[in-house]
């Protein structure tokens, strides 16, 4: 579909221009401030086209979560900005829906009701919300569970339903936060490839963050690779596997695993002031798909 | 067969209370005249004075009632307002605040009664002071922990659909907040209650304290353990009727936590 690896022509969708954030560093002595800065994010550029798939790969602390933020438009840069459409963005608005790491469900909402939390907040009268739910709680396969509690259900249900949230409102933009690294292995390739049906079924522009190399290549066209302190693109890799794209059918391949292990290379090299030993990098457990080397 | 069960777990809960009266009532026979009164006398006594065609014992609860529920409704708005404010929107304030209000939390609520009397003098204005101030410190403390420790996740993934302010605080920090609502209510009812009764005894002219004291002095015993029992089973029903409102709106929290 609407999935045709990067070729940047005319106004890209999202564009993000020499972004930085900087927070004061956390002092050593507990219950004082310091004023130092540092900056999770500097010199921060991407341009990602509609109806992309683009996934952002680094280790954890690098300043993911931070740039997501960032775009939702929950915190403020210091530095450069994003454009939508050419558009700087001034806060949250519903072009863009978010899966925030840890699904964050209302507990006190059922399913369908937490899927129409942002309806709500758009106004659309009750009769019109539940049409939407019912949609969207069939395109994630919970029908059935339209009045069950966060509490009842399992990981990957959950999760499931907090896309189907942050989809109900339509954004053009989908903004995820390292949305399977909760659910076991099983439910995990089970929630990519629904979430690849999706996307190909919605022609979403679609963000997702991960720190594990095997889900950045298996999914997206590209894949940014963020460096540590202060965080920022050191590459953008094309993906060019086939599309429609099953995680099943592309990991064994020769592309995936040069592409992988592109990735992983560039994950290895270091900052020369950082000497953290290779075993202590905190990149998820699929470091090096075994087909590699 | 859940009936069935049912039965039999209150009968098994009943067992020691029933227990407990049969033993009162052969005990009574035993003890000297004057001392303790016994159940049959009690039961006998009580339904007396609640067929009474004047209603006089009902009467006195009415007025204990109604000076109970203005002073906790007043405590419900002004604990929940004020401890939302200094949990939410105005936690800068909380500071300067709180370790005052924890010391006026810790003042004993019965050497409170007399100084109150002599600020509203004796009357429904001073007692429903005494209950306001008892029921005031659990409602305001559990408002402001729950709502000062709301899931800020919650918070963030609220806004990031647009929320606004209003918003987020009807649709995120209320309903986080319920739990512990529920839980300070349900404290300060039973504390209400007991602060009522306290007050009316040491200075009234009416209500279910006065009346008790009443027979105190007329020394009607059956009638003094009567009005014990009859205000610990008031009690007993205002406890169960948290249990249930908080069954029905806690849906969510009650079944979370089995
Ligand atoms: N609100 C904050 N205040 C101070 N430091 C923060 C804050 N948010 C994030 N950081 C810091 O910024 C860096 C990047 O964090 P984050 O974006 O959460 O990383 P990631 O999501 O890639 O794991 C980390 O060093 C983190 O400690
Ligand atoms: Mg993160």
């Amino acid at each position: 579909m609407a999935a045709t690896a990067a070729v940047l022509e005319g106004t890209p969708k999202i564009e993000i221009r020499g972004l930085g954030r900087s927070f004061n560093k956390k002092s050593n002595v507990p219950g004082t401030k310091t004023k130092e800065k540092f900056f999770a994010l500097k010199d921060f550029n991407l341009a990602i086209n509609k109806g992309e798939f683009v996934a952002i790969v680094g280790p954890s602390g690098c300043g993911k979560s931070t740039l997501l933020d960032l775009l939702v438009g929950l915190s403020k840069a210091d530095e450069g900005q994003i454009l939508i459409d050419g558009k700087a963005i001034k806060g949250p608005d519903l072009d863009r829906g978010i899966v925030l790491q840890g699904y964050a469900l209302f507990p006190w909402r059922t399913v369908r009701r937490n899927i129409e939390f942002g309806l709500e907040i758009k106004g659309i009268p009750a009769k019109e919300r539940a049409e939407i739910s019912d949609k969207f709680i069939k395109l994630v396969d919970l029908v059935g569970f339209e009045n069950h509690y966060p509490y009842e259900l399992s990981g990957g249900m959950q999760q499931r339903v907090a896309i189907a949230r942050a989809l109900a409102y339509d954004p053009e933009v989908l903004l995820m936060d390292e949305p399977f690294a909760a659910v076991d292995a099983q439910t995990r390739e089970t929630m990519q490839d629904e979430l690849l049906t999706i996307w190909e079924k919605t022609g979403k522009t679609i963000i997702f963050v991960t720190h594990s190399i095997e889900e950045a290549v298996g999914l997206a066209d590209r894949v940014a690779v963020i460096c540590r302190s202060p965080g920022s693109v050191k590459e953008v890799v094309d993906v060019k596997l086939p599309r429609p794209r099953r995680i099943g059918d592309v990991r064994n391949t020769p592309d995936f695993s040069l592409v992988s292990h592109h990735v992983w290379e560039l994950l290895q090299d270091k900052a020369p002031e950082e000497k953290t030993p290779r075993a202590q990098i905190d990149i998820g457990e699929e470091i090096l798909p075994d087909t590699v080397i | 067969m859940k009936a069935l069960n049912f039965v039999k777990r209150f009968l098994i809960a009943a067992l020691p209370i029933i227990a407990f009266f049969v033993l009162w009532q052969i005990g009574s026979s035993h003890v000297p005249r004057g001392v303790i009164s016994s159940p049959e006398k009690i039961a006998k006594a009580m339904w007396k004075a609640f067929i009474d065609p004047e209603h006089v014992l009902l009467w006195h609860t009415g007025q204990s009632l109604s000076r109970i529920l203005r002073g906790y409704l007043l405590a419900s708005v002004v604990g929940i307002v004020l401890g939302f404010a200094l949990g939410t929107y105005f936690r800068s304030l909380e500071k300067l605040f709180l370790p005052f209000f924890r010391v006026c939390e810790k003042l004993n609520p019965f050497a409170i009664i007399p100084v109150f009397m002599i600020l509203f003098g004796v009357g429904d204005k001073e007692k429903i002071a005494v209950v306001f101030w008892a029921a005031f410190w659990p409602i305001f403390f559990n408002t402001q922990e729950g709502a000062k420790s709301v899931d800020l996740s919650l918070v963030r993934s609220a806004r990031s659909m647009g929320a606004n302010r209003f918003k987020v605080f009807t649709g995120v920090i209320f309903p986080y907040t319920l739990p512990s609502i529920f839980t300070g209510l349900r404290l300060s009812s039973r504390v209400a209650f007991f602060m009522m009764v306290a007050s009316e005894t040491l200075g009234a002219i009416n209500g279910l304290g006065w009346y008790y004291a009443q027979q105190r002095i007329v020394h009607k015993l059956s009638l003094i353990y009567g009005s014990i029992l009859f205000i610990t089973v008031l009690a007993i029903l205002v406890n169960f009727l948290f249990v249930r409102l908080e069954k029905h709106f806690l849906v969510w929290k009650e079944a979370a936590l089995k």
